[in-house]
């Protein structure tokens, strides 16, 4: 086990998981002093009938505030105050947020204006900026998933000033994660596939970049084993409920994961990929793990092979010699996006020339290379990548991704 | 039963001395890699216009200031940033976490690793600051530090190397 | 609680490594927090601890007070009178470093400083504290058990049970660990063992409390033989530490088990420390417990042991290989201590007689298990030979 020379672990969160883990919401807020939630969500979820199964759960015990369904896919400042006027009239007094990404990070948005009472976000930016527990908020992902139920971090835009402003504090962490089955019941199975290779990269760049921790660790690789053994089986058999559970659950452990110590160049290049193409993360995900993996080998191949066991099982990790684990993890991954592409009819793409939108238009061209190459290096996580990235390394990069062929490992840089 | 008694802090004198004159160095030595080093030329031409970055101790301690004046040129700024726009923070968490930096012991990426770094601003801008910070540090320090301080020591030309690096020090020292 | 909805919460954080005692002065800072006072207990002050808590607040502008020599079991009268100063100098926050007892007395401060003194007598219990209390953030050194994160505080041998007791932040360095106390720090191992063991076969063990159970034993088994070869070694001494805050984690969220129990029962009624008692119980307590049990011995296989032995071993061997390890465990530390630590119960003064008293105490106290059961883990205990 890596023992790093220091580390911090922190996950307030508490963690509720079942197929009826909605019903202990009205005691949650009891126990946090709340009775008037707000609800927010988008118009995926509430479409899809996840909002009537959470009111079902909960609304004999408490008094639903409102239910708020207009988050757009990229956090808004402008939506962001106005849920918090919502609040204030509603006189609510707790947050359940029930979504993904977006959604999350608006409900800590909302919970920020309305807790400190503040008329201008910009001042809570940065680290240290919020000092004091906020009011209750209850998140309930709808994916497995993106984790951000249990990250301290949230990301709202501010379109009108072009700028991105980023909010970190432990105290912008949820009181409480609910993942419940039936949430994730009727994803999709080309979506299933992709917020569930999100995850898995989550969970394993947090166990091979730079500031890894031995919690960390454990959480990663119990993340990795969950996912591993019910991804696929859940993409074919959609309904399988003790199977999306467990994806729940393996993304959530995946999320503390990558909370506490980071990732690596698959979300660097991944983010501008989805910033500069309008790439889904999930797909962008899947697409650059293998590579991610190839690129650091040189620097990390030990830590990735330890990973053979939770992905493949013991048997396969007792018949490959130590030596050969970690490329078996690269094939390994490559196969599983094999895999998932087959059972989504394609709809789950293995490399970036085959991603297209709604009118069959391939979203990556070559042309979009330069622009993802100079992004990328402007993103936070390419810090604890275990291995530098210039532009020419990040071209190099996207080009095999873009193409689906193997990285060619004789044309990175190792410096001396 | 037990003592009470009251703690005042005292101040570690030394260290602070130590840390003042490494960021004071390492900022004039970043002013002069701008006029002599095309990569870092080029990272600096990629901010914005006046960018400028702070790196210094919490909670009140030495700090340094590096920025592009009104004509475009790079320059140390002093320690004081009262009153000053400032697109990049980087706050090294305690005077301890400092002097692990600034002793090599543990590299600017293993710094921030280990939660002794905090960076708020424009992130890109940091991204470019990181790179800029990792360049003077293996103008300024031997291969073997230099070595433990970045992630891929790069070998550079015979007149990159030796030429730069003395013109580096050079300068800095001489502060033009 | 609705059927088979599982629950795990771990509202400490955990810094754990070189310089982590000079994070505090920013820690405090971002719990709103600028004057705490600093309390240790006779052990930490007699081997000069506290002057590296007070060097941590150089150079950070605060003001602190230290009160050196809690007494070894915390009292009302102690906290009675720390919370006078506390509320008289303005004190907002508190930093407890030391064992039980300075971590006991902190939390039961916390709850006289953040209502009443009186209060004591009327939060004891179970959950009956309803609010926030200060930041507390627990420093533990080497004669530490892991107690310092759990919700549990024992003061005039009362129980108190809540999360709010829960230290805001746990700091783990290396620099409080130069030279334990050895018999203690093992007791602190067996403890911390125990707790994650046991957290993992629980009936309400879940993969959340698995990830903390799991990191406290790979802990131990990397750090356990570095600190028997060198007691003088901080990192691995700093390991261990490490691994009873972990398990203290795990352990928070399950009911107390039988080897827990029944150590405990046998160190209160013989005056021993409870984990040199936990650690004699070990093999045979797990056997007990993994008699038919399949997956559970499956799961503590995989809790125990690392990847290419899990590879290696077939699951008929699971249970033998967990016993098989506890048992080497106890042998490596008796030719370490030069048999200073006992293995059996024959070895210490706890006479066969006296074994039903402590099925009865453990029971008494809440263990859920047969008297029979019981005496006949303890009596394999006491002489050393496996249950069957």
């Amino acid at each position: 086990m890596h023992i790093p020379d220091y580390f911090e672990f922190c996950c307030r969160v508490k963690t509720l998981a079942g197929h009826h883990a909605l019903e202990n919401i009205p005691d949650e807020l009891a126990r946090l002093k709340a009775n008037t939630p707000l609800i927010l969500t988008d118009k995926g979820v509430s479409g899809a009938g996840l909002i009537d199964i959470v009111t079902q759960a909960i609304s004999d015990k408490v008094t639903i505030g409102s239910i708020e369904d207009n988050i757009p896919p990229d956090s808004d400042i402008k939506v962001v105050n106005h849920l918090a006027r919502v609040y204030r009239e509603k006189n609510c007094d707790a947050i359940i947020a029930v979504g993904g990404g977006s959604v999350m990070d608006t409900a800590k948005g909302v919970n920020i204006v309305v807790s400190e009472n503040a008329d201008d976000l910009i001042k809570f930016c940065g680290a240290g900026a919020i000092k004091r527990p906020l009011k209750p908020l209850i998140a309930i992902p709808t994916t497995s998933g993106t984790g951000s139920e249990v990250t301290l971090v949230a990301v709202i835009a501010d379109p009108e000033k072009d700028r991105k402003m980023l909010f970190s504090s432990y105290f912008l962490l949820p009181n409480v994660a609910v993942l419940d089955s039936r949430m994730t019941l009727t994803l999709p199975p080309f979506l299933t596939s992709a917020t569930g290779m999100d995850a898995m990269t989550h969970a394993i760049e947090a166990y091979t970049c730079l500031a890894k921790n031995p919690l960390s660790d454990t959480h990663a690789v119990a993340g990795i084993e969950l996912l591993s053994k019910n991804l696929l089986n859940v993409v074919k058999n959609p309904q399988d409920q003790e199977g999306r559970l467990a994806l729940a659950k393996g993304a959530n452990l995946a999320g503390i994961a990558f909370s506490n110590s980071m990732v690596g160049m698959v979300h660097t290049l991944g983010h501008s990929v989805g910033s500069v193409c309008h790439v889904p993360h999930g797909t962008c995900m899947s697409i650059l793990l293998p590579y991610g993996l190839w690129y650091n080998l040189h620097k990390n191949a030990a830590y990735t092979a330890e990973l053979l066991y939770p992905l493949a099982g013991p048997e396969v990790y007792a018949k490959t010699p130590v030596n050969q684990r970690a490329v078996k993890v690269i094939e390994y991954v490559r196969q599983l996006n094999q895999d998932l592409y087959d059972a989504t009819n394609g709809r789950h793409a293995r490399c970036f020339k085959e991603v297209m939108d709604r009118n069959g238009e391939q979203m990556v061209k070559p042309s979009h290379f330069s622009k993802i190459a100079k992004t990328a290096l402007g993103d936070g996580s390419i810090f604890y990548n275990p291995e530098e990235l210039d532009y020419d390394d990040c071209m190099l990069v996207i080009s095999a991704a873009w193409a689906g062929e193997p990285l060619d490992l004789s044309k990175i840089k190792k410096g001396s | 039963m037990g003592q009470y008694k009251d703690i005042t802090p005292g101040k570690k004198r030394l260290k602070r001395l130590y840390t003042a004159i490494m960021l004071w160095f390492v900022g004039r030595a970043i002013q002069a890699a701008a006029k002599v080093d095309d990569e870092v030329k080029k990272e600096f031409d990629s901010l914005p216009d006046q960018f400028l970055f702070s790196l210094g101790v919490s909670p009140n301690g030495p700090r340094m200031l590096v920025g592009k004046d009104i004509s475009g040129c790079v320059k140390y700024m002093g320690q004081n940033p009262k009153g000053k726009k400032i697109h990049v923070d980087m706050t090294i968490k305690n005077l301890e976490a400092a002097i692990l930096l600034f002793t090599f012991q543990e590299s600017t990426a293993m710094s921030s690793c280990h939660d002794r770094l905090s960076v708020d601003g424009d992130i890109p801008s940091a991204c470019a600051v990181v790179r800029v910070l990792d360049l003077v540090e293996i103008y300024l320090l031997p291969k073997i530090i230099a070595k433990l301080a970045v992630k891929r020591y790069q070998n550079w030309s015979w007149d990159r190397k030796i030429l730069n690096r003395a013109q580096i020090y050079l300068r800095a020292i001489l502060g033009v | 609680m609705q059927e088979s909805t599982i629950e795990f919460i771990c509202p400490v954080k955990t810094n754990a490594g070189k310089k982590a005692l000079d994070h505090i002065p920013i820690e405090l800072k971002a719990l709103d927090a600028e004057h705490p006072i600093i309390i240790t207990d006779q052990e930490t002050a007699n081997k000069g601890l506290s002057k590296y808590m007070v060097k941590a607040f150089n150079d950070s502008g605060m003001q602190a007070g230290l009160f050196e020599g809690v007494p070894n079991t915390a009292d009302a009268n102690t906290i009675r009178s720390l919370s006078q100063k506390f509320l008289y100098k303005g004190f907002d926050a508190i930093i407890a470093v030391g064992g039980g007892a300075a971590m006991d007395t902190a939390k039961g401060l916390n709850i006289a400083v953040s209502g009443s003194p009186d209060d004591l007598n009327q939060y004891s219990g179970i959950n009956k504290i309803q609010n926030r209390l200060k930041p507390f953030i627990a420093v533990p050194t080497a004669w530490g058990n892991g107690f310092e994160v759990t919700q549990y505080a024992f003061v005039d041998n009362k129980a108190y049970a809540s999360p709010y007791l829960m230290p805001d932040l746990v700091v783990i360095d290396p620099v409080m660990f130069k030279s334990p106390d050895i018999q203690l720090m093992l007791s602190s191992v067996m403890i911390a063992l125990t707790h994650a063991l046991e957290a993992v076969i629980h009936p309400d063990s879940n993969e959340f409390i698995d990830a903390y159970a799991v990191a406290a034993i790979q802990y131990i088994k990397q750090c356990l033989p570095q600190s028997l070869k060198n007691p003088k070694n901080k990192q691995s001494n700093m390991g261990l530490t490490s691994a009873a805050a972990m398990a203290g984690c795990a352990f928070s969220n399950v009911t107390p088990g039988l080897i827990h129990r029944l150590g405990k029962a046998a160190g209160t009624l013989f005056k021993k420390h409870s984990g040199l008692c936990m650690g004699i119980l070990l093999p045979y307590g797990l056997e007990y417990q993994l008699q038919n049990d399949k997956t559970s011995s499956s799961k503590l296989f995989h809790a125990v042991d690392n990847f290419d032995q899990r590879a290696k071993t077939s699951p008929n061997a699971y249970k033998q290989k967990v016993i098989d390890y506890i048992k080497s465990l106890q042998n490596e530390i008796a030719n370490a201590t030069n048999d200073a630590i006992p293995k059996t119960f024959q070895q210490t003064e706890i006479s066969k007689s006296s074994l039903p008293a402590i099925a009865q105490k453990a029971i008494d106290n809440g263990l859920n298990i047969d008297k029979e059961a019981c005496i006949k883990v303890l009596t394999a205990a006491y002489d050393g030979t496996s249950l069957a």
